[in-house]
């Protein structure tokens, strides 16, 4: 028997001592009869404790010191303790106390739950819901019964959990995430893991959780401009809850890359251009907010969006825009992060998929071997020229297409073209040079009042620039007669001369704008604290076209592959059910496309007569060869 | 000569693989007992009576076939009479479709013909057949220079074969009218006469995911549409 402090006790040990030569001769030896202390019990159960009153007041009292405690009084825990092991001992504590004792714990939480989700806020409510299932486990360690903890905990959880899960998370969840609350969402997952349907239900709410907030950080055209950096801090914060508050759970960790994936793709296209663009701004010089190592991250961060993206091929052809500017503008931050970048888009994307973008660096490489025998071979010339030239010679294909643009340039550069012409067509007979002035850039040579002062500038800026070793004032007329400049060019170039920040032209009259009839001379009184001045080329609105042709084009190849893809599954199975080839098509087509625009273009090819629809079963093609 | 003439046709054009429709076949073309057989010469004097010194009867030489068989130029029994002559263009009979063709229908003369109308006209409730000349319209109102009919053609060829017998055919009208296509393309026009027979008229059986042509697709879309408003 273990020992317990209660006065019966006492009195029986004391008449068992009394009687102990009874007890261990006689008795001991006649096993029909019960041991003093046998007797003594059964006699207090019987006369006592069974008694119906003196039961009930028992329990009474003991319920009611458990729900005094249970609103915050103290009470004499070991006199709770004395009376329940009493009746433990007496083996009527299942009976008389612990169904009675799990009723009404049933309706105390019951009640509490209902109110408390009423007045209490989420967090808080956690905090409380916590703070009871540590209540009831300590009043088991210290006065229960050991076997009332299963049904005493899983009451309090069904009461103040079960009941409530989805009120909780409609209520509380987005603003946990929201406002970033990990301990509360550490606890929120603890809880949940607890009660049956617990986790499915916040693996749903989460979900749904990261497609809406995502949702709006894709589907806001006015804050387009943020999405990306938006889209990464927000799969951070998701990351960390998932890793942090949510025990790195597979399941969620899973749930969070489809809702990903979804909300992504809801918008087609634009994501993929701003990631591309995103990218670019990362890799262009002059970012100086990221060390090596920092930048790499951040690269393998976007690798993580884009791997969501279902359009890569909108992401290649804005990659490969903008990477052409910056290998032909020398504005690429670090030819590592490039060639990084580079390497893991071929992982993600396959060899296919980087073969141009490769191509590009490979020209670069090649054009710098050209230029050092271009130098050597020009050395040799007889009238050597007083400019020097660079030439990057572009694989067509590999490079995004440039429209082709007229300009007159002046006969001393059009002379050392035909050198460079010469010499390049001498070792590379039957290639064809096409100039792409609108890729031109210079550095001019130039003297202000000020003094001596070298400007960077586009070709189209050189050529306006220029006209002013001949003359003192043009009007725009004049300039775009002489130059043969594109006009909306013209004007943009004019204007970063004249109304930019290095004002090195007067424009009469002035103002923002250059309007027919302005007229420009050359701005002697020109002051400037660098030796060298950058002036950019006023990049505006064209952006606008360049993006819109930039998709234009995507969807033209789309088509064609949507084409060839037809074409080449048709040949090989000759004839084949409408709804096997579309699957077919959707197997093979990496990218987004609608089934009506599949119909449109199976329908040209029965136009075109690449396939015919069987006599008999419409939904039914014949490859026509 | 007399009693009964082997009506037995002649073998399948050796082209028959090539052409969309069925080549036509004359089913009871028997004499009656008495009446002279067929002559080829009277068929061709016949044809000239029509082309006058020319190889083609034209748009003048078919008014007056018209006028003397007693039929509209717009009646679909014209289609029918095409069909069976494998005319390629409308508006004109060459001599050779004519030769051939009246052979077929053993006739030679306007009497004959117009003895022969009812039996056109039984033609056209043989669905196999229906459709066969349905196909045949396509090509024989097509423009020859244009891969497709254009609209206007369409719509009035297909008022022709159709109004009588696709309850939806007003509608679908209706949505040619307001549509932007400006022609029908061969594919487009058969899967017209399939949803026509097909597809109920509340559209309820009509499946988007299946092969049905953009068009259509577009039909049912804009039908339903209407219907909810």
């Amino acid at each position: 028997h273990q020992f317990r402090e209660y006065p019966f006790l006492c009195e029986t040990i004391m008449i068992r001592s009394i009687f102990l030569f009874l007890d261990r001769t006689y008795v001991l030896q006649n096993s029909l009869l019960p041991s003093i202390w046998d007797t003594g019990l059964e006699l207090f159960r019987t006369h006592i404790v069974n008694d119906s009153g003196v039961q009930k007041r028992t329990v009474d009292g003991i319920l009611e010191q458990i729900e005094l405690e249970r609103n915050g009084e103290t009470v004499d825990r070991s006199l709770l303790r004395s009376l329940l092991g009493m009746l433990s001992d007496l083996q009527v504590y299942k009976d008389s106390f612990e169904e009675r004792f799990l009723v009404e714990t049933n309706r105390l939480y019951a009640a509490e739950g209902q109110r408390l989700m009423q007045e209490r806020d989420v967090p808080e409510y956690l905090h409380h819901v916590a703070h009871r299932l540590e209540e009831e486990n300590d009043r088991v360690m210290s006065y229960l019964d050991q076997s009332t903890q299963k049904p005493l905990i899983n009451c309090v959880e069904k009461q103040l959990l079960g009941e409530h899960m989805t009120a909780i998370l409609q209520k509380g969840l987005s603003t946990l995430l929201d406002e970033n609350r990990v301990t509360e969402l550490a606890l929120l997952y603890q809880l949940f893991s607890k009660v049956k349907g617990g986790l499915p239900t916040l693996l749903q709410f989460w979900r749904d959780y990261i497609k809406t907030f995502g949702g709006e950080i894709v589907g806001t055209p006015e804050k387009d401009k943020d999405m990306v950096q938006d889209l990464l801090d927000f799969k951070d914060k998701m990351d960390n809850v998932a890793q942090g508050c949510f025990a790195r759970n597979e399941s969620f960790i899973n749930a969070m890359k489809e809702a990903f994936e979804t909300f992504i793709n809801k918008r087609p296209n634009k994501p993929a251009e701003l990631i591309a663009k995103y990218v670019d701004s990362k890799l262009r010089a002059g970012n100086k907010e990221a060390t090596e190592e920092e930048l790499e991250r951040i690269l393998d961060k976007i690798m993580i969006i884009f791997r969501f993206i279902h359009g890569k091929d909108v992401f290649e052809a804005f990659y490969k825009k903008d990477l052409a500017k910056r290998l032909l503008v020398g504005k690429s931050a670090s030819v590592d992060a490039e060639k990084s970048m580079l390497s893991k888009l071929k992982h993600e994307c396959g060899a296919a998929f980087t073969s141009k973008l490769e191509g590009m660096f490979k020209d670069m490489e090649l054009s710098k071997d050209i230029m050092i025998q271009f130098k050597q071979y020009t050395q040799n010339q007889s009238e050597p020229s007083n400019i020097e030239l660079t030439v990057n010679i572009l694989t067509m294909g590999y490079w995004p297409s440039y429209t082709p643009m007229e300009v007159h340039l002046p006969a001393e550069m059009v002379k050392l073209q035909e050198v460079f012409k010469l010499f390049y067509l001498g070792k590379h007979s039957g290639r064809k040079l096409q100039w792409q002035p609108t890729l031109g850039h210079a550095v001019l040579k130039t003297e202000f009042k000020e003094g001596k002062k070298e400007l960077q500038v586009s070709l189209f800026q050189t050529l306006v620039l220029l006209m002013f070793n001949e003359g003192e004032e043009f009007s725009v007329e004049e300039i775009r007669t002489a130059t043969g400049i594109e006009e909306g060019e013209l004007r943009r170039t004019l204007q970063s001369l004249a109304c930019g920040k290095a004002r090195v032209l007067n424009k009469n009259p002035r103002g923002k704008d250059v309007e027919d009839g302005d007229r420009f001379n050359f701005n002697n009184d020109f002051k400037h604290k660098l030796f060298r001045i950058k002036i950019n080329q006023i990049q505006m609105k064209e952006t606008v076209e360049e993006q819109v042709s930039t998709t234009e084009r995507v969807f033209q190849d789309r088509q064609y592959q949507i084409d060839a893809a037809v074409v080449r599954i048709m040949k090989m199975r000759k004839t084949l059910s409408h709804n096997l080839l579309v699957s077919e098509l959707y197997n093979q087509l990496k990218f987004p496309v609608k089934p009506g625009d599949l119909k449109k273009r199976i329908e040209s090819l029965i136009d075109r007569d690449y396939m015919e629809r069987d006599k008999e079963t419409p939904n039914q093609y014949h490859y026509v060869a | 000569a007399s009693g009964v003439q082997d009506n037995s046709l002649p073998d399948s054009n050796p082209n028959y693989k090539s052409i969309f429709f069925t080549r036509p076949q004359i089913r009871g073309s028997r004499l009656i007992s008495g009446e002279k057989p067929f002559s080829n010469k009277k068929c061709l004097a016949w044809f000239h009576e029509y082309a006058g010194p020319d190889d083609v009867v034209g748009p003048e030489g078919m008014e007056k076939f018209c006028e003397d068989i007693g039929v509209e130029p717009e009646n679909i029994i014209m289609l029918v009479l095409a069909w069976l002559l494998e005319a390629a263009s409308m508006g004109f009979f060459t001599k050779e479709e004519w030769l051939r063709g009246m052979t077929l229908l053993q006739c030679d003369c306007t009497e004959r013909l117009r003895s022969k109308m009812d039996y056109l006209r039984c033609e056209l409730n043989d669905s196999a057949v229906f459709k066969n000349i349905y196909r045949y319209a396509f090509d024989f109102a097509r423009d020859k220079s244009q891969r497709s009919l254009d609209m206007d053609t369409a719509k009035s060829m297909l008022a022709l074969l159709l109004e009588r017998s696709w309850p939806l055919f007003p509608v679908f009208q209706q949505f040619l009218e307001q549509s932007k296509y400006k022609g029908m393309n061969k594919d487009q026009w058969y899967n017209v006469l399939e949803f026509s027979r097909t597809i109920k008229e509340d559209l309820s059986n009509y499946d988007e995911d299946g092969a049905w042509p953009v068009l259509l697709d577009e039909f049912v879309e804009w039908q339903k549409a209407r219907s909810v408003s």
